[in-house]
């Protein structure tokens, strides 16, 4: 039978061997029917099936992801695709995180007042986040039903009331009951739960939007983070059997709240009692191991302890264990910059522990000792070179919340502590490969990245390359601030490109008027400073035409926003008109700054008047020459002399003419 | 069994056809529909020339000025849908098996989404309201004219969040917007 079945796979694969065979190209036809031929003696007969590859729901879809790369033209997914609608600036971001939320927030305000009008159920199965809150309980009575269904609604101030009758009835509670009390009571610190932040929120970064006056006394209670939770002392008190899962939940609470005394009494009563418990208790140990000593050697110590007391319960420790113990360190990271050498030997010994283990360091680990060992005043940064290359082009896992601080916390460590360009470039192709973007955080952490990316950039490259980059990331992936776009005006006046001045102006301007007004001096002192190419200097007097009406337009339309232009300005202005050869525009705001020069702050420069007569000398005008030379008076100019000078030897000036000007310049 | 088409309020002679309520009456018509792609709806068509004079519903009338606006979603008869324009609902719910199922569910909710949507987005939309169903999910489309930005990302979170729950499905709205409503008119009729 099985020869049989053996003969049978057998001629199939030959057939097949045959019809590949012959489907290639006709013209290698004959070629390919000897080389088959040759095959099939001695190749069949080893043919082997290969093993069934193992594939997850998510198999092709990361497969078919890994062929497209990120398109940097393209603004975030999140955003509507209208180009109307697609916020441009910080602050437009931030409106449309707000606003969106608001209207989640009004909808689930509706959606709270009248539940009954929710409460049909057509979908199949049941979807229970579609499901309007309840509003009241199935058990109003203080039983154990009511306490249970108010722990699985998460009600926990509700809960604690609950619990509190049944102990004034004096009837009695199971252990079981009581264990998920407690839980509860140690997850929230005995708080009702924060509520969710919509997906908007979330990505603009919590701490932003907190800062949006709370005025409701729940949402006060469960930003605290100070552990005063007595319902679940005593609650733990009076446990007749004290399991191994109630002293975790305590535990766990304690230290997630921060209070290191109490956690490390309990955990000695632990230990003295010889009570197995899980990994996650000595995590959360080890994470406030800083809290509780005073000095890095005694934190180490308790950390080397606390490591012994794992191995000799059998527990085993994972990339988290290792990470938590980093953490506790960093406190005191300052304090070890005395003893430089004592902080390179606790991460050593750490690390080494982890290879010992064969565990593989997530970003966090790392992150850690950036923190630690680059916090010294004099860090020549030589652990950040070893880290990078170590990573180099590795695709990360995530594993640890705090993996999303590494590679702003790498930069800003560039910046500061080593300055090299070529780690900051090792840097973003690292964070370039494969899906490791996904590494960068929130929009915070984001743009933490690409300042400091871009500063470095701006210290040593060529602007060319710079912009390179630049028009790559501007605007959808970053927008640079103000310090970002001082930089790079300093590296263009520096190599003199002005030709790149025009794409960042129209970057300036997106980002609003206060932008406008701080960099608008400069800028245009900038465009103005020497003569260009004619299609360069044409778009300048264009920039500068835009500027203008602008400000004409705010003006007519809202007096409380202004773009402040004042007489160097408006120099420079007129000299880029004057070199677009635009003699009409130039000599419409010179006019203008002739007639009301008190509305503009400070003096134009004296060689604005000398191209203004030069150009007035070209168009053969002595009227609106005598008019420069007048207002040179009026505004003390330095190069009057020579002005007058350049009139009489350009101009057939007549009797009366001549007799004007001697009256104007009064000599 | 007489029914009324809902489009071109023809009496049908079949009910329960697959796909189309009439039969085709020529052949290089259904061949057209089969290489257009696959449209479920059904297909409003009279029979002869004479009915099809007789058409009325789904056309716009002629103003006496001529000077009645028509977007160009007004000025294709429901007979060109599939042809020089498309399907306002796509979903499967006209497809055998579906139909008995969940048809008449569909149509009722799509009836709400819209008046829901003319409500709360009022005197913003410029054309009519497109809703995909895709999956578990509703996608609404459409165009709308353009107002302050924080009213329409306000109103974009509102009505996800509620029609979500009304539906219990995820809803997700993709909207474009033009500057003005009369950038959309297309003729004067």
């Amino acid at each position: 039978m099985a020869a049989s079945i053996n003969q049978a796979v057998r001629r199939s694969c030959k057939s097949l061997f045959l019809i590949r065979s012959h489907c290639c190209a006709c013209t290698r036809a004959q070629h390919t029917v000897v080389s088959s031929a040759k095959i099939t003696d001695d190749v069949v007969e080893k043919i082997e099936i290969p093993k069934r590859k193992k594939r997850d729901s998510l198999s092709i879809l990361k497969a078919l992801a890994s062929t497209v790369g990120k398109d940097n033209l393209a603004p975030r997914y999140m955003y509507l695709d209208d180009p109307y609608l697609i916020p441009r600036n910080e602050r437009e971001k931030k409106m449309f995180a707000i606003s969106k939320s608001s209207g989640r927030e009004a909808a689930r305000y509706m959606i709270n007042k009248v539940p009954d009008c929710f409460e049909q159920d057509t979908a199949v199965p049941h979807i229970p986040a579609f499901m309007p809150p309840k509003t009241s309980y199935e058990h109003k009575d203080p039983s154990e039903d009511a306490l249970i269904e108010r722990i699985e609604m998460r009600h926990v101030k509700n809960a604690i009331e609950v619990y509190q009758h049944i102990k004034q009835k004096g009837s009695q509670l199971t252990e079981e009951t009581k264990l998920r009390f407690l839980e509860i009571l140690c997850v929230f610190n005995g708080k009702e739960p924060p509520p969710s932040q919509h997906p908007e929120e979330v990505f603009f970064g919590s701490q932003e939007l907190q800062k949006k006056p709370r005025f409701r006394e729940d949402i006060k209670d469960a930003t605290k983070t100070t552990w005063d939770n007595p319902v679940a002392e005593t609650l733990f008190e009076e446990l007749s059997n004290k399991t191994p899962a109630a002293y975790t939940y305590l535990i766990r609470g304690m230290a997630m709240y921060f209070e290191a005394n109490k956690a490390f009494h309990l955990y000695n009563e632990l230990k003295g009692k010889k009570i197995p418990v899980g990994k996650e208790v000595y995590d959360s140990m080890l994470a406030i191991s800083g809290k509780y000593s005073t000095s890095s050697e005694e934190c180490f110590k308790l950390i080397l302890d606390l490591l012994g007391d794992m191995k000799e319960a059998r527990v085993k420790p994972d990339v988290l264990t290792f990470n938590a113990a980093l953490k506790s360190l960093i406190k005191f990271a300052g304090f070890l910059s005395d003893s430089k050498l004592r902080g390179a030997e606790y991460i050593d010994r750490i690390l080494a522990e982890m290879k010992f283990l064969d565990i593989e360091p997530s970003l966090a680990t790392w992150a850690h000792v950036l923190y630690i060992s680059c916090f010294q005043k004099n860090s020549d940064g030589a652990k950040l070179y070893r880290i990078i290359d170590y990573l180099k082009g590795r695709e990360m896992t995530f594993q640890d919340p705090d993996d999303l601080t590494f590679f702003s916390l790498a930069m800003k460590k560039v910046f500061f502590s080593c300055k090299d360009l070529v780690v900051a470039y090792k840097i973003n192709k690292l964070l370039n490969t494969g899906s490791n973007r996904k590494f960068l955080g929130d929009k915070n952490q984001t743009n933490d990245y690409y300042n400091y990316f871009f500063r470095v950039l701006c210290m040593f490259e060529t602007v060319d390359k710079i912009m390179e980059y630049y028009e790559r990331l501007v605007p959808h992936t970053w927008l640079p601030y103000r310090n970002e776009f001082q930089f790079l005006l300093d590296t263009i006046e520096v190599e003199q490109a002005y030709r790149h001045l025009p794409k960042i102006w129209s970057d300036i301007m997106v980002n609003g008027y206060d932008f406008i007004n701080m960099f608008t001096d400069r800028v245009f002192k900038m465009m103005a400073s020497t003569t260009h190419p004619p299609a360069l200097q044409h778009q300048f007097a264009m920039m500068a035409k835009h500027v203008l009406k602008a400000r004409d337009d705010l003006i007519e339309r809202d007096r409380r926003l202004s773009i402040d232009i004042n007489a160097p300005l408006l120099g420079y202005m007129i000299l880029l008109f004057l070199r677009d050869g635009q003699f009409d525009e130039a000599w419409n705001y010179f006019e203008r700054y002739r007639s009301q020069h008190g509305k503009f702050a400070g003096l134009m420069l004296d060689n604005v008047y000398a191209e203004m007569v030069d150009n007035c000398i070209k168009q053969q005008d002595v009227q609106k020459a005598f008019v420069c030379v007048a207002l040179m008076g009026e505004m003390s100019a330095n190069n009057q002399r020579e002005v007058v000078k350049k009139i009489r030897e350009n101009f057939n000036l007549t009797e009366s003419e001549r007799e004007e000007l001697h009256l104007l310049v009064g000599s | 069994m007489a029914a009324y088409c809902r489009s071109c309020s023809v009496i049908m002679q079949k009910v329960n056809c697959l796909g189309a309520c009439h039969p085709f009456k020529s052949q290089s018509l259904l061949l057209h529909y089969i290489r257009r792609g696959f449209g479920t709806s059904t297909i409003c068509r009279a029979l002869n020339p004479v009915q099809n004079k007789n058409l009325r519903a789904g056309k716009q009338k002629v103003s006496i000025n001529h000077d009645k606006p028509l977007t160009y979603e007004q000025t294709q008869p429901p007979n060109m849908i599939g042809v020089s324009k498309s399907w306002n609902s796509w979903n499967s719910g006209s497809l055998n098996g579906e139909r008995e199922k969940n048809a008449a569910q569909i149509v009722f909710e799509d009836i709400f989404i819209r008046k829901f949507m003319y409500g709360t987005w009022h005197n913003l939309f410029a054309n009519e309201v497109i809703i995909k169903r895709r999956y578990n999910q509703i996608i609404i489309a459409g165009l709308i004219e353009q107002r302050n930005h924080n009213t329409i990302y306000f109103l974009i979170g509102y009505t996800e969040e509620l029609l979500s729950f009304l539906l219990k499905c995820p809803v997700k709205i993709e909207i474009q917007t033009v500057a003005d409503k009369k950038d959309m008119i297309f003729r004067y009729i």
